[in-house]
């Protein structure tokens, strides 16, 4: 019967993508029809690594496939596992190259950002050709807000192996110096370089693509990526989320509600919960809305102090919906003092205009948008201090 | 309830449509990229060269005949792996490197770039057969979505810094031949395939590009697990522990089956850049070989483009982004190579972990920097480990010279030049397909009287030459050629296929398995 699922859900995906052609968003998942969205039903690259790790009792393997199989699934719980995997290998041989690079690549994924870094210039120092590991010094960098210090490290993978991953981060870093474009190019470069088996690896970048279209305006072209994705990785939670959010954005309320609680349901970050919010919201429910909001708060409270958590959308979660700027602004500098990536940066920003700091607010916006970034929540914020600035000194 | 409260900003409508576009894939807060990613379609997978044993080729005159040149990209294709097939990568260059002066430097290669038009941009799955597939180009091929083709190019040198570029088939566009995806899709898929054999008129050179069955046969579970080879003969060495996996002559001479080992690229496909020549065009100096001249040697290559990222931006400002933007340097890094292949298994057995990247990404004549990994032989002394069975004792200079020197170089292993070449005589004529035999120079009959083959690896390397059996045991020495060691696994189910690309066609999609010893499904 696995068989039998796979090819209906590559049916479905087909037939998806008619529809998203035609303008229809429903991922259709009603008796007796195919579901594009439903968790895969056959092992994934990642079970199948993780399998083959442990039978041949392979540590480094097994900690790959576990990093692997967390993003698949969104569930931290096999980080943990991972780093058990290489912490038996470190105890014996704590210079172990591998052990010591799968390590940095985990400590990434639990967004233990500077962690990731120490760990992949100490592996670096001794293996300089390791192009992995300038990925992952790149990755942690790009994070921290070290633009230049990851621009260097990422042209230093590029250098040493080019290819799918190195691709795929060159298009991450034009993003954020806001060549669209360029990020666009690169991502399907990256895309043409990933094997038909890859299909989480596949989906992630279709995600990416989708939301590059977006970004271009085409918002068409990247719900039909989106789909792709869910083709490529049926019940993919990414490319879920970003289908609801599209369906949100054109008025599609009730499958944007649907979508978002199915993204949920394959991996529940917390952030998604707004998304549900703003769904519900729109379809009047309003107690259920709310219901939503107190979900995600409850969530992101409880991870505010860890290193994986949702602080962005919590600062603006505290400015916006539940006002209590003060609030806001104290988890924006926590949060900033642990990073300094344009993203945590214009939070900050956003808390310290919203508490009446307007000059401070000003000067860091001025900081973020010399990276050249168009993210167009960042966008909006700066047209916003730089109104009441022009207000205030007219 | 109130998605928004902040009335007194003219902008706030508009905020949750933009945070919503900002946010992919957990964006704003962190974005994982995948980073253990394989690269398939420029994974070289095997490389193989030999005289052309087709009928044609076997009746030409000595100095007329053809050489086929093959490398494979894109491992363990399952057929069924809709609906993504299989292609090759037009960020990718692809090169057959020849040195015909024997200094271990190519001095003609052959480049092949692929550009790949999607025909049907909304249309998710790769092919569709509405109507079916008879044709790679105009009427007959509207059921292909996406289509490949490529172009082919001969680059020889002429000295320092001197290259001539010919592009051959008179600069024509080529089609690769698409994925065997089954036959309601492709009705006559060898009719469909040998569409993409072209012959370029000046020069008589052949080319194709597509998909065809894997002819390596290994049984790579085996091997892999520590050289934990199967075997059900009982140990024909006494003492051995655990017995070796030996087999008795008449098995070992039967190429007709595998006698106990798990095929595991059994059912499986990959992609075939083959190229056929003229053996007057490989030699040094364009003429038919002869003994000073008659050796040449190949190794392949992938490229893929650096890209360049910029990254003097601090002083940045917003009203520069777009200039910034414009100065992100795409392509313009250059080629780099991140693999290549010229004897098999030397990446897989020989090389260690940590250095595969750097020895995918040096040219075959920088080879002396890794010989001690050819002089410690760790294969060899896995081998021992595993069966007790003595070994060549370290410093392997045999393997050395095997694989890194051409026959009657100097043999003192101080002195080079060392390259890690295929090297192919191109005067030892073609064995005609049914007389081919698997294990080449070191083959025998059922009582074990040697019968060699010596058009086979490593003069070369045919599809079906059993290169694992070959290399173990030339890894092991005497004691392992004596006893026929193997890992059980000798042969493809499709057996040699006779013709140019003289490799089978691929299993289709609908119809594809995996076979085990002793499995007679059809």
């Amino acid at each position: 019967m696995p068989i039998l699922k796979r090819f209906l859900s590559s049916l479905a995906a087909v037939l998806a993508c008619a529809s998203a052609l035609a303008g229809v968003c429903s991922a259709d998942t009603a008796e007796g029809r195919p579901d594009v969205g439903s968790p895969p039903a056959i092992l994934s690259p990642a079970e199948v690594q993780i399998g083959t790790a442990e039978r041949r009792r392979d540590p480094i393997q097994l900690a790959i496939g576990l990093t692997r199989r967390a993003r698949e699934t969104g569930d931290p719980a096999y980080y943990d596992r991972a780093l058990e995997a290489l912490d038996d290998v470190l105890r014996s041989d704590s210079h172990n190259p591998d052990a010591l690079r799968v390590s940095a690549w985990v400590h990434m994924g639990r967004h233990e950002f500077a962690a990731a870094r120490r760990i992949a210039r100490r592996h670096l120092a001794g293996h300089p050709e390791d192009a992995v590991a300038w990925g992952i010094l790149g990755d942690a960098d790009m994070e921290l807000g070290r633009y230049e210090e990851a621009g260097a490290a990422l042209q230093a993978m590029n250098d040493r192996r080019p290819g799918p991953a190195a691709y795929s981060r060159a298009a991450y870093h034009s993003e954020l110096r806001g060549d669209l474009q360029g990020a666009l190019e690169l991502m399907e470069m990256s895309l043409a370089a990933t094997g038909p088996f890859e299909v989480e690896d596949r989906a992630w970048l279709l995600v990416q693509i989708g939301h590059l279209r977006d970004l271009q305006g085409d918002i068409g072209a990247a719900e039909a990526t989106y789909r792709s994705a869910l083709g490529s990785f049926p019940g993919y939670h990414y490319a879920l989320a970003a289908l609801a959010e599209i369906c949100l954005r054109t008025g599609r309320d009730a499958e944007a509600a649907e979508g978002a609680q199915r993204a949920i349901d394959a991996a529940p970050h917390a952030e998604r919960y707004l998304l549900l919010a703003d769904a519900l919201q729109a379809l009047g429910r309003e107690r259920d809305a709310a219901a939503a909001e107190d979900r995600f708060e409850s969530l992101a409270l409880e991870n505010t102090g860890r290193a994986d958590n949702e602080n962005h959308d919590l600062v603006l979660f505290y400015l916006e919906r539940r006002p209590d700027p003060g609030r806001a602004l104290a988890i924006a500098r926590r949060e900033a003092a642990r990073r300094r990536d344009v993203h945590t940066l214009d939070r900050l920003a956003w808390a310290l205009f919203n508490n009446g700091r307007q000059r401070a607010a000003a000067r860091l916006m001025t900081a973020i948008l010399q990276t050249g970034t168009r993210d167009p929540l960042i966008a909006q914020h700066a047209a916003a201090i730089r109104a009441a600035r022009l207000r205030s000194s007219g | 309830m109130k998605k928004l409260i902040r009335a007194r900003a003219p902008w706030a409508g508009l905020l949750i449509a933009l945070v919503l576009a900002g946010a992919p894939a957990h964006a704003a807060s962190h974005r994982e990229a995948p980073l253990m990613t394989l690269d398939p379609a420029a994974d070289i997978t095997d490389v193989y060269a030999f005289v052309s044993y087709d009928d044609a080729n076997l009746s030409r005159r000595p100095e007329d005949r053809k050489a086929t040149l093959i490398l494979n990209v894109v491992p363990g294709q399952e057929p069924s792996s809709g609906p993504n097939y299989f292609s090759f990568d037009d960020n990718v260059l692809y090169q057959f490197k020849v040195d015909n002066d024997r200094d271990g430097r190519d001095d003609l290669r052959y480049e092949v770039r692929f550009k790949t038009d999607v025909v049907s941009p909304g249309q998710f799955i790769a092919t569709l057969a509405l109507p079916p597939v008879t044709s790679l180009d105009g009427e007959g091929s509207q059921g292909l979505s996406r289509k490949q083709h490529y172009t082919v190019t001969e680059v020889r040198s002429c000295g320092v810094r001197c290259e001539q570029r010919r592009p051959l088939f008179e600069g024509q566009i080529l089609s690769a031949v698409p994925s065997n995806i089954g036959p309601r899709t492709m009705p006559n898929y060898d009719a469909l395939a040998a569409k993409g054999v072209y012959v370029d008129g000046p020069t008589g050179i052949r080319v194709f590009a597509g998909q065809r069955a894997e002819t390596f046969a290994i049984d790579l579970g085996a091997v892999f697990d520590t050289l934990n080879l199967r075997v059900e003969t009982e140990p024909q060495i006494p003492g051995v522990r655990p017995p070796l996996p030996v087999q008795t002559a008449a098995e070992d001479a039967d190429d007709a089956k595998n006698p106990f080992g798990a095929n595991s690229f059994s059912g499986f496909n990959i992609n075939t850049i083959a190229i056929e020549v003229p053996v007057a065009r490989l030699t040094r100096d364009g003429r038919p070989p002869v003994s000073s001249t008659s050796t040449i040697g190949l190794y392949c290559t992938t490229s893929r483009q650096v890209v360049t990222l910029r990254s003097d931006t601090s002083r940045l400002d917003r009203t520069r982004a777009s200039s910034f933007a414009a100065a992100l340097l795409k392509g313009q890094g250059g080629w780099k190579q991140v693999s290549r292949m010229g004897n098999p298994l030397v990446n897989e057995l020989i090389t260690p972990i940590g250095s595969k990247d750097l020895w995918n990404a040096t040219e075959a004549s920088d080879e002396a920097q890794f010989l001690a990994n050819y002089r410690n032989l760790a294969v060899a002394q896995a081998l021992q480990l595993v069966s007790g069975v003595p070994v060549p004792p370290n410093p392997r200079e045999d393997i050395v010279r095997l694989l890194t020197k051409y026959a009657g170089q100097d043999p003192d292993p101080n002195v080079g030049p060392f390259s890690e070449l295929l090297r192919l005589d191109l005067t030892v004529p073609p064995t005609a397909p049914a007389m081919i035999r698997r294990l080449g120079p070191l083959a025998h009959d059922a009582s074990g009287n040697s019968t060699p083959d010596p058009a086979g690896f490593p003069n070369g390397r045919r599809p079906n030459d059993d290169v694992t059996d070959i290399v173990v045991r030339v890894a092991g020495g005497p004691n392992y050629i004596a006893n026929f060691v193997g890992d059980g696994v000798g042969i493809q189910e499709k057996g040699v296929t006779a013709e140019f690309p003289f490799l089978p066609t691929p299993y289709d999609g609908r119809n594809r398995q995996h076979k085990d010893p002793g499995e007679t499904k059809n």
